[in-house]
């Protein structure tokens, strides 16, 4: 009986007995402990990146993201999303997601269905940005917001890369202090957990990491470092500094004793989260693909927002529509950043002239 | 003809109620529909997260880094059991405002993955949070959720990392959700929107709706055994048993036998080719029906056994030679 009601009520202003339900407080109640017993899981629509929350999001930032948000392709590769920054169509992207493309022309597809050719106007590496040329006028529809209300648990909305109906909007918190997130510099894949000190006369190697730069360089547990590329450090800290200094990739000299022996080896850093700790690995493993640059940012604003390495470059609102900043890194499946849009506007000050010499102006 | 009757009588029951709908807070709804909503959300959550993330330690064992909650001014920490381990052994805690503490930790499951750290040199003001101590009760599928910890281990300038999310589904053990969670996050709280302690995160795999936590019930289910510093269901964690048998995977219960949702790196699992995602379906020619069924068909077997593990690899049957380590 009950069951024929709410489908007979489907077409009427009160939509179905479950929607009158759900008004009841203790039906919340019931429907979990229900779906408890039968050992039931919320439905995937309800979830955080669900349909039904989407839409909730969409309505704070679904118009303006529409209105902003380009996709861009270097030859046929779909290098992420790019975000209208000013009304004479300038574009701002991820800088190292489309340096790592195949090299190819360079196009736009958006706002709208409008595809177009596009070139470079100027870079920042520091905060791994790229500015590109839409070549006409748009209105980007949104307005500028600033992140100083911005908190823990802060709703932010990101534009993503949609379906055919356009880009679409997914939201989260703000997750964590806004700040730099230094570059992560190479390792040699030791633990220096024993003596060291100008009297010990250098610094102990207590582990050595398997299969790590300084196992393939011939380091052994119980060496005593006490030179790097050719400067005596006796210190710990200021040896792990000095070694942190270099990017991974880069050869360094590292000089030790062994018993009575000395010997010079050369060592190429490796990646931190490659050389050690399962934990690192693991982590990253768990974290699908991550973006290609995901270190070394002036300053970055970090979100929860579950997106894609292909999201970035697109934009971040607050509930109210008003765009706070630009996606630049996922760091992991937890940790996504986007560059605070304050400090876009400075750059875009800074680079002001370099852009208009660029497009001929 | 019955028709207008119904509507007639729904409407009478709306304006019935009204005034209850008024008060049901957005995050009671089955889902958010406005901003409004998702603002009120927001005060809720903003409401109750500094005194979350004041209670919310970082756990120092040796090389490795977790994460905790203080409950109680003696300086108790619920925490995970893989990164308590075992009992006794030294524990450093570093509250959110940076003070390093002492401490030890108490006992383990390895099962439920509950644990217990105490801190040794409690200060005065010692930030605490309330826990969840039922018995039985657990959230409801749908609830809305705090996660705080540390997502890849310990860094002082970015601190705690907050989510917010939902209950996807619920046992005595184990809750489900999809507050995303990393190495390191790992003993850290799982609040609800009252800001009480429902969960410690205790295990992800890679894909992003598997964030578990261990379920208020496994911590009281085990309270003694936890406080007087004991390890039961030595299955995970620093928990040397010499004459034990390792496999190495962690699993769960699966309609077609245990479903591997980790290998250990460099274990006699991974070493025989075990992958994540496996179900494993026998050891030997015993039938495996789900996690514990593996757990103890393991635990009877003696270091460097060889076993036949025949288990399902994208629907096709495959049968591995493992070789089982000491744990």
């Amino acid at each position: 009986m009950a069951k024929k009601k709410s489908s007979r009520l489907n077409w009427a202003p009160v939509k179905s007995i479950y929607h009158i339900m759900k008004f009841v407080r203790i039906f919340p109640l019931l429907l979990g402990a229900a779906l408890t017993l039968n050992g039931a899981t919320l439905s995937t629509k309800l979830r955080t990146d669900g349909t039904e929350l989407r839409a909730a999001f969409g309505e704070a930032a679904g118009d303006v993201a529409k209105a902003c948000t380009v996709n861009i392709y270097a030859g046929s590769k779909f290098t992420g999303l790019g975000t209208v920054i000013s009304s004479d169509g300038i574009v701002v992207a991820k800088n190292s997601e489309i340096d790592v493309a195949d090299p190819g022309a360079l196009r736009i597809v958006g706002p709208g269905k409008r595809i177009g050719r596009t070139r470079i106007l100027a870079r920042d590496i520091a905060y791994d940005l790229v500015f590109l040329d839409l070549g006409r006028e748009v209105d980007p529809g949104y307005e500028w917001g600033d992140i100083t209300a911005l908190d823990h648990g802060t709703w932010v909305v990101a534009g993503v890369a949609g379906s055919s109906s356009g880009p679409s909007v997914r939201g989260g918190v703000c997750s964590a202090i806004t700040r730099e997130i230094k570059k992560a510099g190479g390792v040699i894949g030791v633990i220096l957990g024993g003596k060291d000190g100008k009297e010990f006369g250098g610094v102990e190697v207590t582990e050595v990491a398997k299969e790590g730069p300084a196992e393939k360089a011939g380091v052994k547990r119980g060496d005593v470092i006490f030179a790097v590329d050719g400067q005596e450090v006796f210190d710990r800290a200021k040896m792990i500094e000095k070694v942190k200094s270099h990017d991974p990739g880069t050869a360094i000299k590292v000089t030790l004793k062994r018993k009575d022996k000395e010997m010079e080896l050369e060592i190429t850093l490796g990646y931190r989260q490659q050389v050690f700790s399962e934990l690192k690995n693991r982590n990253d493993r768990m974290s699908g693909k991550v973006s290609v640059r995901r270190t070394g940012f002036k300053r970055v604003i970090q979100h929860e927002v579950s997106l894609g390495p292909l999201d970035m470059g697109g934009p971040l609102f607050d509930l109210e529509g008003r765009l706070i900043g630009i996606n630049i890194a996922k760091a992991n499946r937890v940790e996504f950043f986007a560059i605070p849009v304050s400090d876009i506007r400075a750059i875009l000050e800074d680079k002001a002239r370099e852009i208009s010499e660029a497009r001929g102006e | 003809m019955r028709m207008p009757k119904i509507i007639f009588t729904m409407a009478a029951l709306l304006a019935l109620l009204q005034p209850l709908h008024a008060v049901v807070p957005a995050w009671e709804k089955e889902a958010p529909e406005t901003v409004a909503d998702l603002l009120a959300i927001q005060k809720q959550v903003q409401k109750v997260l500094p005194k979350c993330m004041a209670a919310t330690v970082t756990l120092q064992m040796g090389g490795s880094s977790g994460s905790g909650v203080v409950v109680n001014k003696e300086g108790l920490v619920l925490t995970a059991g893989h990164v308590s381990g075992q009992p006794g052994r030294a524990v450093k805690i570093i509250l959110a405002d940076g003070r390093e503490l002492k401490g030890k930790a108490l006992g383990m499951n390895g099962k439920t993955d509950s644990g217990l750290v105490q801190i040794t040199d409690p200060p005065k003001d010692l930030p605490v949070i309330e826990y969840d101590k039922s018995k039985e009760e657990l959230p409801g599928i749908g609830q809305w959720c705090i996660a705080v910890g540390n997502p890849g281990g310990l860094d002082k300038d970015r601190g705690a990392v907050v989510r917010v999310g939902r209950i996807i589904s619920a046992t005595k053990d184990t809750l489900r959700t999809d507050c995303m969670l990393l190495g390191g996050d790992s003993g850290g709280p799982l609040f609800d929107f009252n800001g009480v302690v429902i969960g410690i995160h205790s295990r992800i795999s890679s894909r992003p709706d598997q964030n578990m936590h261990v379920a208020m019930p496994a911590f009281q289910e085990d309270w003694d055994t936890l406080i007087n510093s004991k390890v039961i269901g030595g299955r995970i964690g620093g928990n040397p048993q010499p004459d034990r048998a390792f496999l190495g995977v962690f699993t769960e219960d699966n309609e077609k036998g245990a479903l591997v949702l980790e290998v250990r790196e460099d274990s006699p699992a991974a070493k025989a080719g075990i992958q994540k995602d496996d179900i494993i379906q026998k050891v030997d020619d015993n039938e495996i029906k789900g996690a514990e069924a593996l757990t103890d068909e393991i635990r009877k077997m003696k270091p460097k056994a060889k076993v036949k593990v025949t288990l399902l690899r994208d629907g096709k049957e495959k049968v591995l030679e493992v070789e089982l380590g000491a744990r």
